[in-house]
C-alpha cells in the first residue's frame, strides 16, 4: 500500500468548507475506517488480499407525483442510500475484472444484511459495510481465479498484451457544496395536476401521464488510494407522455423529457403548459398525416430534437461508439461469439482514421455549466471513479482521436479522462458506467438552415425523387412507456433502426419545396459509412439536455449535447413502421369523446 | 406443476378491522358501476360477448419501519391504489377461464394475472372510466382471444374428468359500503415506532457472531372495493400489523442458522409490549448462540411431535392446500382427496375448518379474516374435516361437481385472478393430550420403534409442498428450532441441519394424537394467485413417523472479519 501521508498531498480541495456537515462527516469517517480496516486485514489464507476497494454511495431522497388528466396519484416519497462496493483482488495489470460469463453463484438466503442505515449511526454504517465487503472479496477472489484459469488456456493473453485492467488515478480529496435549492412540493402538485390535465382537451388520446420526480442528496466516493469525494446528486424531470391509436389500429406516441439538476431550473408553468399542448397536438395531427406507402430510399434532413436521438444512439450507445470498450476476457467460446457478433465497438480499431466528413469535431466539455446562459445538464467535477472530468477531442477535423473512458483500461484509451457516469435506478446499488457527459459536435463548413434544405431538395433531383424528407422528432421505443401500454411493446424497435418511430416527419416536393406530413415511419440507424457521407451540417447549435438512457432499459444517466440545429445524410432507408403484431382497437367506445360530443353516459 | 409455500416472513399480513359504520353509497362504487354499465352494455352485443365483468380496486397504505442492530435501515410510508379487472366472455359452464389442457399457452397464463393499473388518489368519474375503459378492452380481447382457442382444446381433447361449469351462479350480496377508515396520525405512529423497533434491534448486539439481528413494524390499510356486472357493490376496510424479529448467524461448517418471531394483531395497540419483545429478543441471541454449537442431524424416520406453529404449518401444506376446490378440477393436480369426502383421513377425534370470520384464536389475532374475498363473496366457515371424516372443501367461484358453489375462499393478491385458497385453517381435538401424556406417547412411539432418541420440532419458518402430478406429490417443512428427545431421561438437546419432508397421504395417516395447547401461525401463503395473509391454529401433534433430511447448506464461510463494533483495533469496544 502507498502511504497516506503522500496521497493526501496530492489532493485537490476545491471549494473550502470549514468543516464536514455531521451527517457527511459520520457517513465518510464510516467509509474511510472501514475500507481502511478491510485493506489492512481482509485476506483468507493463502488467497491474495484486495489490491483495490472502493465505496460509492448514493444518499438520496427521491420524490415522484404522477398526473393523469388533473387527478394525482398517491405521492412517491422514499429515503435511501444506495451503496456499491468495488474490490478487486489481483493487480492493476490483471485483476478479477472483465471477465465475461464467469458469473459465481452464492448460496446463501440472507442477502440484504447489508443495506446501509438510513441513519447517520458510525458503527451502523460500517456493519453493512462490513459484509457488503466480505462479499464482494470472495466473489472477486473466484473471479479472479476464474479469470486466470481462462486465460491460461486461451490465447487471449496475447491479444491483452499491454493492456491493463485498471489504470492508475491520482487520488483526489473534495467536498462540493450540495446544490442550493428549494422544492416546494405543494407548487409542483399543483403544476402536475394542472399540466396533465391540458389532455382533457384532447379526447382522442387515450392515455396519457405527467410525472414530476426529483432526486436531491449526496454523493461519496471513497477508494483505499486515498480519494474522499463529497458531491451533491441532484436530478429534477417533467416527463409527459400520450398515446392513441388511428382509426386502422397503429399506435401513436410521444414523449417529452425535460430533466435538469435543480428543480428552480424546469420551465414555469406556462411553459410546461404549451410543451404538453404541443405534444398533444403532435399525436394529434400525426394521426391525420398519410403514410408514407413504400420506402424511401435517398437523402433525409435530420433536424431539432431528432438530431439528438441520433448522435445519442449512434456515436454513444451503450457501450459503443465514442465510448471505449476494454478487450474481455471469456470464458468460454458462446460467450465470446455472442460478444463478436453484438457487442463489438466497430470504431474501436478506427482511432486515428476519418469517421465523419472533413471539418466536424467532437468535444467532451464536462466542465461546461452554461451553454448560451442556459445551465447544462450533463456538466460535472468529479467522476463516479474520483477522477476529475477532463475534457477530450473524440474527432478532430472528421479524424477520430480519442474515445471517453473510465478507469478500465483499453487500448484506445490507457488512462481514464474522468467519463464514468451516475446510472440513475430506483433498485439496487448505486450503479455507474462509462457514458456521455457534455458533447459538442460542430462542423467549420457549417451552412446555415434554408442552404442545407436546399441541398436536400437537389440531392433529391439528382436521385429522380419526387419529394425528400425532413424528420424533426423521434418518439422513444414504446417499452419505454408506462405499463398501460404493454399490450404495444413487441412494437420493439430493431437494433439497427433508429429510437421509437418518428412523430415529426415531412416530404418536401423536389420541385416546389411544399412540405405535406407524413405518418409515423423509422429510420435505420446511420453505419460508419453513411457518418462518412454527410452532405453538411448547420453551423446554428442548440443544446440538448437528456436523461442519456442506457441500452433500451429505463435507466440512464444525465447529459448534454450541443449539436447542429440539422444535419443532412445523402443516403438513408425509411419505411412505415413494421407491426408484426398490432392489437385491435378499443370495441367499446371512448369515454372521452363521448364526454366532449356532450352526450351523456 | 404448482408449488405452493407459506412462510412467516414473506411480505404483508393484513385482515379486516373492526367493523366500521355502513352508508347507503360509495362514490367510487358509482364510478365503477357506471363505467361497468357502459362497457357491459356494448360488450355484451360483441360476436363473442362478454358475459361477466368485474372491477377490484384495493387502495392500500402502508408504513413500514426496520431497524438493525438498534439502527433504522427503512422507514417508509407508500400508498398506491390499483385496479384489477375480471373479464369473462362466453357462459358460466364454458369461458375463458377454462383450464388449457395439453398445452402451454401464453395467453392462458396472462388470463391468470390480473394486470394492474394505479389509480389516481381522487374518484374523479372522467380519469377513471378512461382508465377502466382502456384496460377492460385490453382483457377483453385477450379473453376472446383465449377463449377461441378454449373451444377448440375442449372439442380435440379427451373429455374433461370434472364436468363442472367454469363459474358458480351465486346470490349476490347485499351492497355494502362501509365508511372510510379514520386515517392515523401517520407521523406520531412512525415516530414512535422508529424509537421501538430500534429499542428492539438493539440487544441483538449482545450476541456474538450475530450477523443480522433486526426489528421491522409494518402497518397496511387497505379499502377494498368490488362492483360487478351481477350487481356487486362493495367496499370494505382493512387493516393489519405485524412486528417481526429476525436474527441470524452461521455455524462454522457454514450452515446458516436463521431464527424469527412473528406478531400480528389487527392495531398497534395489539403487539405485545416491550418487554415481552425485549425478552424474546434475548431468547433469540441465546438459541443463536447455542445453535451455533447444536450438532446436526442426519436422516431420520421415526416419531416426533410438532408444537402447535409447526402443526398448523403442516397442516396448511399436506391438507389445506389439496382441500383448495379448483385442484380439484385441474387435470394437471394431484386430486389427493377428491374422492374421499364422506371418508376418514384424520384420527376420529380431528376438527378441521376454514374459517375467514374467526378473527381471534387464544391471545392472537388471526391473519386469515376477512369480510369478503377477492371475488366479492362472503367468507364464510367450513367444516373440512369432522371426526376425522373428509366433508367438504374450500371453494372459490370454480365450482367441482357436487360442490357448485363458493363458500368465500376465492383469493388473490393484487394483479392475479382469485383461486381458491385458505384463510384460517382451525385445526382441533375432541380428546386432547396434556404436555406430558404427548411426550410419554412420544417416548413410547420411539422405543417401539427401536430408537433411542426421537425429535422435537418447537418452531419453523414456513413451508412448501409440490401438488401437482408431474413430480413427486410432497411437502417440505422449514424447522428452525429442533430438539433430540432421548427415551433415556436426558434432557433434550437442540439439534440443527433438518427439513421436515413428506408425502401427503403417508404424512396425514401418521397423525396420532393432539395436544392440549393451541399454536398460532400467522404468515402469507404463495401460490397461483399470488400471496395471500393466512393462519392455521393447531394443536402439538404426535406423527408416528416422520422422515427428516438434510437441509440444504450454504458453502458460504462466515465473514472474515469480525463486526465492527466488537473490535476496535482488536479490543472490543462494548
Amino acid at each position: 500500500m502507498r502511504s497516506a501521508g503522500l496521497l493526501f498531498s496530492i489532493t485537490i480541495l476545491l471549494v473550502a468548507i470549514p468543516g464536514w456537515t455531521s451527517d457527511r462527516g459520520t457517513m465518510t469517517r464510516a467509509l474511510v475506517d472501514e475500507i481502511q480496516r478491510n485493506q489492512d486485514r481482509l485476506v483468507l489464507a493463502d488467497q491474495p488480499k484486495p489490491c483495490f476497494i472502493a465505496y460509492n454511495v448514493r444518499d438520496l431522497v427521491f420524490e415522484r407525483l404522477h398526473g393523469i388528466r388533473g387527478e394525482l396519484r398517491p405521492l412517491e416519497h422514499r429515503r435511501m442510500r444506495q451503496l456499491s462496493v468495488r474490490l478487486m483482488v489481483g493487480n492493476f495489470h490483471l485483476n478479477d475484472e472483465h471477465l465475461i460469463g464467469g458469473w459465481s453463484y452464492r448460496d446463501t438466503l440472507f442477502e440484504g444484511l447489508e443495506d446501509l442505515p438510513i441513519e447517520a449511526d458510525y458503527l451502523g454504517l460500517r456493519r453493512a459495510l462490513w459484509l457488503a465487503t466480505d462479499k464482494a472479496y470472495k466473489i472477486a477472489l473466484e473471479q479472479y481465479a476464474k479469470k486466470k484459469a481462462s486465460l491460461q488456456s486461451q490465447q487471449a493473453e496475447a491479444k491483452r498484451s499491454g493492456q491493463d485492467d485498471f489504470s492508475v488515478a491520482e487520488p483526489v480529496r473534495a467536498e462540493l457544496p450540495p446544490i442550493s435549492s428549494t422544492y416546494d412540493r405543494g407548487y409542483w402538485q399543483e403544476t402536475v395536476r394542472f399540466i396533465s390535465a391540458v389532455f382533457k382537451n384532447y379526447p382522442s388520446i387515450n392515455l396519457s401521464h405527467v410525472e414530476f420526480s426529483l432526486y436531491r442528496g449526496d454523493e461519496y466516493i471513497v477508494n483505499s488510494e486515498g480519494t474522499r469525494i463529497v458531491q451533491p446528486f441532484s436530478l429534477a424531470m417533467i416527463e409527459a407522455t400520450a398515446f392513441s391509436q388511428t382509426q386502422d389500429g397503429k399506435p401513436l406516441w410521444d414523449r417529452i423529457q425535460i430533466p435538469t439538476s435543480r428543480v428552480e431550473d424546469l420551465p414555469d408553468r406556462t411553459a410546461l403548459t404549451k410543451a404538453i399542448e404541443e405534444l398533444a397536438q403532435r399525436i394529434v395531427d400525426l394521426g391525420r398525416a398519410p403514410d408514407l406507402g413504400k420506402s424511401y430510399f435517398g437523402p433525409v434532413l435530420i433536424a431539432d430534437e431528432a438530431i439528438a436521438d441520433l448522435v445519442a444512439q449512434s456515436l454513444f450507445g451503450y457501450k459503443d461508439g465514442l465510448l471505449a470498450s476494454f478487450f474481455p476476457v471469456f470464458t468460454n467460446k458462446w460467450e465470446a461469439q455472442y460478444y463478436q457478433k453484438e457487442q463489438r465497438n466497430e470504431l474501436e480499431e478506427r482511432l486515428n482514421s476519418r469517421i465523419l466528413p472533413r471539418g466536424t469535431s467532437i468535444k467532451a466539455l464536462p466542465g461546461l455549466d452554461r451553454y448560451m446562459g442556459l445551465p447544462v445538464l450533463g456538466s460535472y467535477r468529479y467522476d463516479e471513479e474520483g477522477v476529475p472530468a477532463q475534457e477530450v477531442t473524440l474527432v478532430n477535423d472528421g479524424m477520430l482521436r480519442a474515445f471517453l473512458s473510465d478507469r478500465s483500461h483499453t487500448s484506445s484509451a490507457p488512462v481514464s479522462n474522468g467519463h464514468c457516469r451516475p446510472v440513475i435506478c430506483l433498485c439496487g446499488p448505486a450503479r455507474y458506467d462509462l457514458g456521455p457527459s457534455v458533447i459538442s459536435l460542430s462542423s467549420n463548413a457549417g451552412k446555415d438552415y434554408s442552404t442545407l434544405r436546399k441541398t436536400l431538395r437537389q440531392l433529391g433531383s439528382q436521385e429522380g425523387l419526387p419529394a425528400v424528407l425532413v424528420v424533426r422528432k423521434f418518439a422513444p421505443p414504446i417499452e419505454l412507456l408506462p405499463d398501460e401500454l404493454n399490450a404495444f411493446a413487441n412494437e420493439s424497435s430493431q437494433n439497427e433502426q433508429l429510437s421509437g418511430q418518428s412523430v415529426v416527419a415531412v416530404l418536401v416536393s423536389v420541385a416546389d419545396g411544399k412540405e405535406r406530413p407524413v405518418g409515423p415511419l423509422t429510420l435505420s440507424l446511420p453505419t460508419l459509412n453513411i457518418l462518412r457521407r454527410i452532405a453538411g451540417m448547420s453551423k446554428e447549435l442548440v443544446l440538448h439536455n437528456r436523461f442519456h438512457l442506457l441500452g433500451d432499459t429505463r435507466f440512464g444517466m444525465p447529459a448534454s449535447f450541443i449539436l447542429p440545429q440539422a444535419i443532412l445524410f445523402e443516403d438513408m432507408v425509411a419505411r412505415d413502421p413494421a407491426h408484426g403484431y398490432l392489437p385491435q382497437r378499443p370495441v367499446t367506445t371512448n369515454p372521452y369523446l363521448v364526454q366532449n360530443s356532450g352526450k351523456s353516459l | 406443476m404448482v408449488r405452493i409455500c407459506v412462510a412467516l416472513f414473506l411480505g404483508w399480513i393484513f385482515a379486516c378491522t373492526a367493523t366500521a359504520a355502513e352508508r347507503e353509497s360509495d362514490p367510487l362504487i358509482a364510478i365503477l358501476n357506471n363505467e361497468l354499465q357502459r362497457e357491459m352494455q356494448q360488450l355484451r352485443r360483441e360476436a363473442i360477448p362478454a358475459y361477466y365483468l368485474s372491477y377490484r380496486v384495493n387502495d392500500v397504505a402502508k408504513l413500514e419501519i426496520r431497524s438493525s442492530f438498534g439502527v433504522l435501515v427503512r422507514s417508509d410510508d407508500t400508498r398506491k391504489k390499483t385496479l384489477s379487472i375480471s373479464v369473462r366472455v362466453g357462459d358460466y359452464k364454458l369461458d375463458n377461464t377454462h383450464e388449457m389442457r395439453g398445452d402451454y399457452d401464453y395467453d392462458a397464463y396472462s388470463d391468470s394475472q390480473e394486470t394492474v393499473v394505479e389509480l389516481p388518489l381522487n374518484n374523479d368519474a372522467q380519469v377513471l372510466q378512461g382508465l377502466l375503459w382502456w384496460k377492460t378492452n385490453e382483457l377483453y380481447r385477450q379473453a376472446v382471444r383465449l377463449y377461441t382457442k378454449i373451444k377448440t382444446n375442449v372439442a380435440i381433447k379427451v373429455e374433461a374428468e370434472d364436468k363442472a361449469s367454469d363459474f358458480s351462479k351465486e346470490t349476490i350480496p347485499v351492497p355494502l359500503a362501509q365508511a372510510e377508515a379514520d386515517e392515523p396520525d401517520w407521523t406520531t405512529l412512525r415516530r414512535s415506532w422508529e424509537k421501538r423497533v430500534k429499542n428492539y434491534s438493539r440487544p441483538f448486539l449482545q450476541g456474538h457472531r450475530i450477523f443480522g439481528g433486526e426489528a421491522t413494524f409494518s402497518l397496511i390499510r387497505v379499502r377494498n372495493t368490488f362492483v360487478s356486472s351481477e350487481g356487486t357493490r362493495l367496499a370494505w376496510n382493512e387493516q393489519g400489523t405485524r412486528l417481526f424479529l429476525k436474527a441470524f448467524s452461521k455455524a462454522d461448517d457454514g450452515m446458516e442458522l436463521p431464527s424469527y418471531r412473528s406478531y400480528f394483531s389487527f392495531s398497534p395497540s395489539g403487539l405485545p409490549d416491550a418487554t415481552t419483545i425485549l425478552r424474546e429478543v434475548t431468547n433469540l441471541v441465546a438459541l443463536l448462540e447455542k445453535m451455533r454449537n447444536a450438532p446436526p442431524v442426519d436422516p431420520f424416520l421415526g416419531p416426533a411431535i410438532l408444537s402447535g406453529r409447526a402443526a398448523g404449518v403442516i397442516f396448511h401444506e399436506i391438507l389445506g392446500h389439496r382441500l383448495e376446490g379448483h385442484r380439484q378440477k385441474s387435470e394437471e393436480e394431484g386430486q389427493t382427496f377428491k374422492n374421499m369426502v364422506g371418508k376418514r383421513i384424520l384420527p376420529p377425534d380431528f376438527h378441521v375448518f376454514a374459517d375467514p370470520l374467526r378473527k381471534r384464536s387464544t391471545n392472537s389475532d388471526l391473519a386469515g379474516f376477512y369480510l369478503f374475498d377477492d371475488e366479492g363473496m362472503p367468507g364464510i366457515s367450513v367444516p373440512l374435516v369432522e371426526d376425522g371424516i373428509l366433508k367438504g372443501f374450500m371453494m372459490s367461484r370454480s365450482p367441482i361437481e357436487n360442490f357448485p358453489h363458493s363458500n368465500g375462499h376465492g383469493r388473490a393478491e393484487v394483479g392475479y385472478r382469485p383461486v381458491a385458497r385458505q384463510s384460517n385453517l382451525i385445526v382441533s381435538s375432541a380428546h386432547p393430550l396434556s404436555e406430558a401424556q404427548l411426550r410419554e406417547r412420544l417416548l413410547q412411539a420411539c422405543k417401539q420403534a427401536g430408537k433411542t432418541s426421537c425429535l422435537r420440532f418447537d418452531d419453523i419458518a414456513g413451508g412448501f409442498t409440490v401438488t401437482g402430478r408431474y413430480l413427486a406429490n410432497s411437502v417440505n417443512l422449514i424447522p428452525t428450532e429442533v430438539y433430540r428427545v432421548f427415551t433415556d431421561g436426558r434432557n433434550d438437546e437442540l439439534v440443527r441441519g433438518v427439513d421436515l419432508i413428506g408425502t401427503p397421504l403417508t404424512s396425514i395417516t401418521s397423525i396420532e394424537a393432539a395436544g392440549s395447547d393451541i399454536g398460532i401461525f400467522n404468515g402469507h401463503c404463495g401460490a397461483e394467485s399470488g400471496a395471500v395473509p393466512v393462519a392455521a391454529v393447531a394443536p402439538s401433534i404426535l406423527i408416528g413417523q416422520v422422515e427428516v433430511q438434510k437441509k440444504s447448506k450454504s458453502q458460504e464461510r462466515p465473514p472474515l472479519l469480525p463486526r465492527p463494533d466488537e473490535v476496535n483495533d482488536g479490543n472490543p469496544l462494548f
